[in-house]
């Protein structure tokens, strides 16, 4: 605890009032189980005016409000309570270590050869002590370095000792290697934590200000090209994955950034000016987080894209923040009443209306229909009762175009009015139902390919009155009570 | 009828269903804070808005056959998969956009107009999904469902962005549901259309008759042709077909028809004579009892 304290004054003071007052803060909403239990975990942190946390703190010192805009907040009046030290799931720490160019130096900023006097030397060793002291069983702890470029030594794992030993993969930079893309390390960082579940804190030890290789080299970065990540970009990759900053400035140089980076994100930036200090950075920051508070509530279902969430204790409220709600139904409905019930009514007429419809062949005149092939005038043609010429030429009674096959006069269909029946003739070979032939008496569904063109034959049996009906009988007895189309 | 009119009327029915959902959608807008939880208004409102988009979807072929049996079987089949398919839609969809909305939230405001849009139409994709599947399923094809689901995702997918894509983008939120669930309804009933036109073995035209013009789509390996009311293509209104009359089948890569089991020999012919077994080509006259049809392919 001496150490808390101690190091509670160590602390940057961002903002002046915090040193009066005792400060609210929400640290990180998980909603990850909104949908399965209806649940949304709210972790907030309690300091007193000397940045210590405050312990001990009971269900009843809180007031819980929710929003569906930001601005009317509405007192959420039952939540569960607990501290982050008594759950299970325990804490997922993410360590971020700066390896630029810098950090092979000493901590006064001389150059050295001599490895124990480098910074990168009492980082390492420093980290080891924070591995010592995480003690929780499930805690999970991750490993990236950053200079020009971001690298992973571990996602989060349970074994601090395989940890310890990936520090020892982290190695001096070589020629162009060694400046510090912090934001976009601090993104990348981030994103590996993004499917991690319970508490997620990001530590970043650096000890230099943000020094993008685009910017000062003048030329494209290998991997990220001309793009320049902001600090703004930070902020928001963070937001989305639901992760804390905590920063440490170990050296001489501080990234003022680094600041609003973790504050915004619910965490807060110490400064380090040796191993022990930073050992003692670490602990603060794990300690810090066990002693945050968990308020898990049942979200109203107020219709909102996002939902505004504040804490009050003594009186004191913390910034709101916010978490994705919307349905897949969206908001702003129509205010319908009775009118809802005509677009009901209307479909069902319709449909019966649909199914009511009978598109059926109402031809009573024989007919031919081009199907494919050549085009005629009309895809209908009447037949008269009497000789019809088919061809090519625009003299034949039916004149097809577009077929090259066609003859000027191909085919005739003439009618005998003593049998009532059609018959088609030709010169040259057609085929009738796909059989060759140069005359033949036809029959209603027959299909003429005369010189490449389809063309279907009807004697209009739809019609009793005119010919018998041949084809439609008895069907018409049995359909009589079909509805059809 | 033409495949032109039957797929017109497919995707009529599918905006009648969009027209019976719209009110029903905003009745659960405003409604939201009377369930108790995200999880119940989910389900509840997938599986209603399922149940009668496949309700109305689920009548097109029986419409179409003219068969009442099989109005009342598809509305049954197309109500009960819609609610299943409404339920894994909505609960799926919810939970993919409560994970990719709070990292869209953050974003800037192209992605998100596209983000959200997309996160949505998700869930509605899984809805027609289940709903393609319907006649499939009814018609016991593996294909004609595969063909069903395919159809069923792609035009869920359409239509539920363009609800959101609208509803994010428009002030009048109730009016562009209400187009975007009409488009919902007839895009699903479209994609299925041009699917089964890439993937269909062939196209039968009847070219006699009461319902000459009308044309049957071969999109299952076995299909079934006669008059009864369980053959796949029916023929009424035809002397001399029977129940189950003939057989068409597809096998490598071609597409044959025959008489159909315990149908005399004689009972199929194709250009004017008697078949067992006749590989079809293009411009083939089959006559089934006084029935004519020419086959050709789409």
């Amino acid at each position: 605890m001496n150490t808390v304290r101690k190091l509670g004054l160590l602390t940057v003071l961002v903002f002046s009032a915090q040193v009066l007052w005792a400060e609210v803060n929400i640290t990180q909403i998980d909603p990850g189980r909104l949908l399965t239990r209806q649940q949304v975990d709210v972790y907030v942190a309690v300091t007193d005016p000397a940045g210590v946390p405050a312990e001990g703190l009971s269900a009843r010192d809180f007031r819980l409000y929710e929003s569906p805009d930001g601005e009317q907040f509405t007192e959420i009046r039952s939540f569960g309570f607990s501290t982050v030290a008594d759950l299970d799931a325990g804490i997922t720490f993410y360590l971020l270590l700066d390896n630029s160019g810098s950090m092979y130096d000493t901590i006064d900023d001389e150059r050295t050869d001599d490895p124990e006097e480098m910074r990168i030397t009492h980082a390492k060793r420093a980290t080891r002590v924070f591995l010592d002291s995480v003690d929780h069983p499930r805690d999970r702890i991750g490993l990236a370095s950053f200079n020009t470029f971001y690298r992973t030594h571990s996602g989060p794992i349970e074994s601090r000792l395989q940890i310890e030993r990936l520090l020892d993969e982290i190695r001096r930079p070589g020629p162009g290697e060694g400046f510090t893309e912090l934001y976009k390390g601090i993104i990348e960082a981030s994103r590996e934590l993004a499917d991690a579940r319970g508490r997620k804190v990001l530590i970043v030890l650096s000890d230099g200000e943000n020094y993008p290789f685009t910017m000062h080299r003048g030329q494209p970065h290998p991997e990220y090209g001309t793009h320049v990540y902001e600090y703004t970009e930070s902020i928001e990759q963070l937001e989305e994955d639901g992760v804390s900053v905590f920063g440490i400035h170990f050296g001489t140089e501080q990234e003022d950034n680094l600041n609003t980076i973790a504050r915004s994100s619910g965490g807060r930036v110490y400064d380090a000016r040796d191993d022990a200090e930073l050992a003692d950075v670490y602990v603060d920051i794990r300690e810090r987080v066990l002693r945050e508070y968990v308020l898990s509530y049942a979200p109203t279902m107020d219709p909102s894209e996002r939902k505004y969430v504040q804490v009050e204790y003594e009186e004191r409220k913390s910034d709101p923040r916010s978490y994705f709600a919307g349905t897949i139904l969206g908001t702003a409905p129509a205010d319908l009443g009775f009118w809802a019930l005509l677009p009901v009514v209307l479909a069902l007429a319709l449909w019966a209306l649909i199914r009511q419809l009978r598109l059926q062949n109402r031809r009573s005149d024989a007919n031919l229909e081009v199907l494919a092939g050549g085009r005629a005038a009309t895809r209908m043609f009447s037949l008269p009762e009497g000789r019809t010429m088919i061809g090519g030429s625009d003299n034949a009674d039916l004149t097809i175009h577009g077929a090259p096959e066609m003859r000027a006069h191909h085919a005739t269909v003439l009618y005998n009015a003593k049998t009532g029946r059609y018959r088609v003739e030709s010169d040259s070979e057609i085929a009738v139902n796909n059989q060759p032939t140069t005359k033949q008496d036809l029959e209603a569904g027959d299909v003429l390919n005369i010189g490449g063109t389809i063309v279907v034959f009807d004697e209009g049996a739809a019609d009793p009155h005119k010919t018998p009906d041949k084809d439609g009988g008895k069907g018409e007895a049995k359909g009589k009570n079909k509805k059809q189309l | 009828m033409t495949l032109f009119w039957k797929r017109l009327i497919i995707c009529g029915l599918g905006v009648l269903a969009g027209l019976v959902v719209w009110p029903v959608m905003e009745l659960f807008v405003a409604s939201q804070t009377r369930f108790p939880n995200y999880l119940v208004f989910s389900v509840a409102s997938g599986s209603v808005f399922g149940l009668l988009l496949g309700l109305f979807l689920g009548t097109a072929e029986g419409i179409i056959a003219a068969s009442d049996r099989r109005i009342m079987i598809g509305a049954a089949t197309g109500a009960g998969l819609g609610l299943l398919g409404g339920v894994l839609g909505f609960v799926v969809g919810q939970a993919v956009l409560f994970v990719v909305g709070e990292s869209l939230l953050v974003r800037e405001e192209d992605l998100r107009a596209v983000g959200f849009p997309l996160a949505r139409a998700l869930g509605w994709a899984v809805l027609g999904l289940f709903v393609g599947a319907t006649e499939g399923i009814r018609a016991w094809s593996l294909r004609k469902a595969a063909m069903g689901v395919a159809g069923g995702f792609l035009g869920g997918f359409v239509g539920g962005a363009v609800i959101e894509y609208g509803s994010v983008h428009m002030e009048q939120a109730p009016l562009v549901r209400f187009v975007g669930l009409m488009l919902l309804g007839a895009s699903i009933a479209l994609f299925h259309a041009l699917i089964e036109r890439q993937l269909s073995f062939g196209v039968l035209r009847l070219l006699n008759g009461r319902y000459k013009g009308k044309e049957f789509v071969v999109n299952q390996r076995r299909t079934v042709v006669g008059s009864g009311q369980d053959a796949d293509f029916i023929l009424n209104g035809y002397r001399e077909v029977l129940e189950r009359h003939a057989r068409l089948r597809y096998k490598d890569r071609e597409l044959y028809i025959e008489p159909a089991a315990g149908t005399q020999a004689a009972a199929v012919l194709v250009n004017n004579r008697p078949v067992a077994e006749h590989r079809l080509k293009y411009e083939d006259v089959i006559k089934i009892g006084s029935a004519k049809l020419f086959f050709r392919h789409e």
